[in-house]
This record gives C-alpha cells, sequence and structure tokens, in this order.
C-alpha cells in the first residue's frame, strides 16, 4: 500500500510539473555584436560552453556534447540547476534549439529555446535568443512570483544579460 | 450599416437560386480570418481576398479559440484570462457581447446550424453550452480533465472534446447535454476536427507527436500517424482528403492523405505555428512566435502571402468566415 501510494504521488507530481494553463508566454532579445557572424558562432554554438559567455552560469555538464538529444544540467552562480535537452544543431544556419525538463530554476513550465546568429550590417552579427514558455502556476489565479509576469521577467533577465555579456566578450 | 453589409445579410438570409446573382458580388468579397492575439488582447480581422487587415478588435484577456459561423453571423472568441467569451459581429467587426464563460475557456466550436456555442472550460473540466443567438447559458456538461479542443459533428448530433490530461476524446451528445464516452488518443491530445462527412475524428496529440485517426460511428482508432514535433492544430479540405497539421516545434505543417492515413508532404512555415485552417484551396497558418498568418497554396505548399498579426497570435479553431 505504501509503494502505491508513493507511485501515484510520483506520477501527481511528474504531471503537475508539466501540466500548464491557457497562455503560452515568448521573450525575444537581440544583440548586435561588432564581430564577424562565425566568430561569434563560435563563442556560443558548444551546447556544454554556456558558463564561458553567461555571467550567470557557474558549470554545466553535457551527455553527448552538441549531438541532438544531448542533455546539459546548468549550475548557476547562485545555486539553482537547469536540465535542458538539445532538440536541434544548425551549423549552417547557425542556430539551435533545446527544450527544459521542468522549469528548475526559473519559474516557467514547458519551455523551449533557440539561440540564432544572423549576420548582421557591416560585418557585424546580430544573436536572437527566443523562448516559449508557460507561466510555473499550472493552475487558475496564481501567486504574484509564480504568475506571467514573473515568468517573462525571469527569462528576459536571462537572455538580457547572456546577450550584452557575449558582446562585451567578443568586442573586447 | 453599409450597403454591402445589407446585401450580405440578405443574401444571408434567403438562400434561393434566383438571388444568386445578386449574392455573387458579396461572395467575392469575403472570406475573412479572425485571428486571435493572446498578447495584444484583441482579433486581428483579415481580408482573405487581397490579405489585407481590415479591422483589430479589441476583445477580453489573453484570447486563445475563435469559432467563426457564417450561419449565425457571428465571431465566438474565448479569453481564458479575463474568463469569458467575446462575440463579434461579422458585419461589422464590432463585439456585440461580453459573456462570462467559466474559469479558463479556451477551446470553441459552433454547431453548423449556427445555433450553438460549445467552450471547453479548462480548469473545471466542462463543456459550456450557450445558445448562439441570446449569448445564454444552456448547459453545462462535465467531461474529463483539462478540456482543450473542441470540434463539432457535421450533422450537429454530437460534440467532440479532447480532454488533454486524461489522453481520451469525449463524446457529448448534443441533444442530451450529456458526455457518452471517452475514446483513447495519443498522449496530451489538444486539437481535435472532424471529417466534412461525419465520418473520420482527428485528434492531435502534443506529447506523442502523433495524429490518432477515429472512426466516429464505431468509436475505433483507426490509425495512429507520426507528424512533426509537437503538433498543436489540424484541419480537413472541404474535399475530405487531407488534413493539415501544424507541428509547433518543427516550424512546418504534415500533410496527412486521409485515404492513405500517412503524411504525403512537410511543408516549411513560420516559428510555432499553431492555429490552421484550410479554404478554397487555400491553406492559413498563424504563426505564434511570428506574429503572424501564412497563406499557402494547399497543392503545392507553396507561401503564396503574410500577413502581419498582432501580438502572440494563435488562432485556436475554425478562425475563417465562409461565404
Amino acid at each position: 500500500m505504501k509503494r502505491l501510494s508513493m507511485f501515484v504521488l510520483l506520477l501527481l507530481a511528474s504531471s503537475l510539473a508539466l501540466a500548464h494553463g491557457p497562455t503560452r508566454q515568448k521573450v525575444t532579445e537581440t544583440v548586435t555584436i561588432k564581430a564577424a557572424p562565425d566568430a561569434v558562432w563560435n563563442k556560443v554554438k558548444d551546447f556544454a560552453g554556456l558558463q564561458t559567455w553567461h555571467p550567470a552560469v557557474a558549470s554545466s555538464t553535457v551527455t553527448q556534447g552538441s549531438k541532438v538529444g544531448s542533455v546539459r544540467v546548468l549550475k548557476l552562480k547562485d545555486g539553482g540547476e537547469i536540465e535542458e535537452t538539445l532538440e536541434s544543431h544548425d551549423e549552417e544556419s547557425r542556430k539551435f534549439s533545446y527544450r527544459a525538463k521542468d522549469g528548475g530554476a526559473l519559474p516557467v513550465s514547458n519551455y523551449t529555446s533557440t539561440l540564432t546568429v544572423k549576420p548582421g550590417e557591416g560585418g557585424t552579427a546580430t544573436v536572437e535568443w527566443r523562448g516559449a514558455f508557460y507561466r510555473a502556476y499550472p493552475n487558475n489565479d496564481p501567486p504574484p512570483d509564480k504568475n506571467d509576469e514573473a515568468a517573462v521577467k525571469a527569462v528576459t533577465g536571462v537572455y538580457q544579460s547572456g546577450l550584452a555579456n557575449l558582446k562585451k566578450l567578443m568586442e573586447q | 450599416m453599409r450597403p454591402d453589409s445589407v446585401l450580405h445579410l440578405f443574401c444571408r438570409g434567403f438562400r434561393l437560386a434566383l438571388l444568386l446573382s445578386a449574392c455573387a458580388g458579396t461572395a467575392a468579397a469575403a472570406p475573412f480570418a479572425y485571428i486571435t492575439n493572446q498578447g495584444s488582447h484583441d482579433v486581428t480581422v483579415v481580408d482573405l481576398a487581397d490579405h489585407k487587415v481590415v479591422a483589430t478588435v479589441p476583445v477580453g484577456k489573453a484570447p486563445a479559440g475563435v469559432a467563426v459561423s457564417s450561419e449565425a453571423g457571428k465571431a465566438f472568441v474565448t479569453n481564458p484570462e479575463s474568463k469569458d467569451m467575446s462575440v463579434i459581429d461579422l458585419a461589422t467587426n464590432t463585439v456585440l457581447d461580453t459573456v462570462p464563460a467559466g474559469d479558463g475557456p479556451v477551446g470553441i466550436a459552433t454547431a453548423p446550424d449556427g445555433s450553438r456555442v460549445y467552450v471547453a472550460d479548462w480548469f473545471n473540466n466542462r463543456l459550456l453550452v450557450f445558445d448562439a443567438r441570446t449569448h445564454g447559458r444552456v448547459a453545462a456538461v462535465a467531461v474529463g480533465t483539462a478540456p482543450a479542443g473542441v470540434a463539432v459533428h457535421p450533422g450537429g448530433r454530437e460534440v467532440y472534446v479532447a480532454n488533454r490530461d486524461d489522453n481520451t476524446i469525449e463524446v457529448v451528445d448534443a441533444a442530451r447535454h450529456v458526455g457518452v464516452a471517452k475514446i483513447p488518443a495519443g498522449n496530451h491530445p489538444f486539437a481535435v476536427t472532424v471529417s466534412p462527412d461525419g465520418s473520420r475524428l482527428f485528434a492531435v496529440n502534443v506529447w506523442s507527436h502523433d495524429v490518432t485517426v477515429i472512426d466516429i460511428r464505431s468509436r475505433q482508432a483507426l490509425a495512429t500517424i507520426p507528424v512533426g514535433n509537437t503538433p498543436y492544430g489540424a484541419a480537413v479540405t472541404a474535399a475530405g482528403d487531407r488534413v493539415f497539421v501544424t507541428n509547433q516545434h518543427a516550424d512546418t505543417v504534415s500533410v496527412i492523405d486521409i485515404a492513405e492515413n500517412r503524411v504525403i508532404a512537410t511543408l516549411p512555415v513560420g516559428g510555432y505555428p499553431e492555429g490552421i485552417s484550410v479554404h478554397g484551396g487555400r491553406v492559413y497558418v498563424v504563426n505564434w512566435m511570428d506574429d503572424n498568418l501564412m497563406v499557402l497554396d494547399a497543392e503545392s505548399g507553396k507561401a503564396l502571402a503574410t500577413v502581419e498579426t498582432g501580438k502572440n497570435s494563435r488562432g485556436f479553431g475554425q478562425f475563417i468566415s465562409l461565404p
């Protein structure tokens, strides 16, 4: 009986972690960097290398490098963790996309994201980081720290701080 | 009221062969697409003859679902965050009414005769039934968990609801307002659509990345067809030969041949496609990430036009006003 109820609890917990409400959110942040697109792409394309350019990430481990299906676990400097699976990686288009296992350290659920490096004007590179997600709280009337605004604010912060630091590193 | 609107209403009211010549002029002006913009809280109305935006109609908060009924002369929109349904008059593109609709209305569909509106009440596990003329609540039917997409049998006798978290499709008897069966589908069904001859039901399964083809009479699954990554919407041609399915994480549309129960083509579209409708040899796809409506030739799959919509556009449901 005890084992059965544990199983039910785990099942319930996993479905709650994945369930989401009716309103999907998105964030797109871009930055223009005075560097060649290839140089910028080489800096970001390693699925295992986020800690080399994102100021919030302390370290990461990956299961299969930058091969589709690779799972990375990001350890954040403030102590949180995020697990993400690589869904596509296109060298020619200079873009890759991944899906988070659950919100992890962020107040989001069902989170997917794509990072793309495009040629800008005059030999520059434009980096676009965009994500789609739902708020962390799957039911109606969420508490303020788990509502839509909190989700959008958190993801926007991640993208803005990462891209700003990437620009700084590539232009120095 | 504009003169051509009066003629349009006249033609809708009097479907006599004698008047077809007078009505042909107004038929050429229609159809229109009504696209719900979940981020800008409005509906973009697009003239599909020239792909121009003719109106932007403010509705409730975070509109998602849409069901356009030429028979009723109205477009019905669900607003999950304001927990209500907006009713738009097709002739004037103005909001006639806003009515409370449960706690999280999303999926919506209308009866083929334009008499009823069916709304899936996500958080209460119910299908709400409204009178399409008075907008009054007629019934609330208990269904499965997290009801999402809704579709009505072309004969009007049954309503199908995707019970997203139960992985079943609810069959609701439209006359008795009661659920009579739960048909197993794939993992996390979101959209449902019915073939025009009323023989088949298609359930789009977000997490198993496939479509369950169900025989309506026997309520048995006939086939499970793998499509692209994270499918969200589906639309059937009027001829009943093809189903077009949006693959949200692949940025593509899968084309299913209904006779063969297999995918015959995969068409590139925009970012995170969801809402989809088919009409007059064209496929209309709402790209949620790109905030636009893309028009494709149904036969060749070639992109013909792109129309900018409002923010976070979804167009979840039958969004075309048919002449």
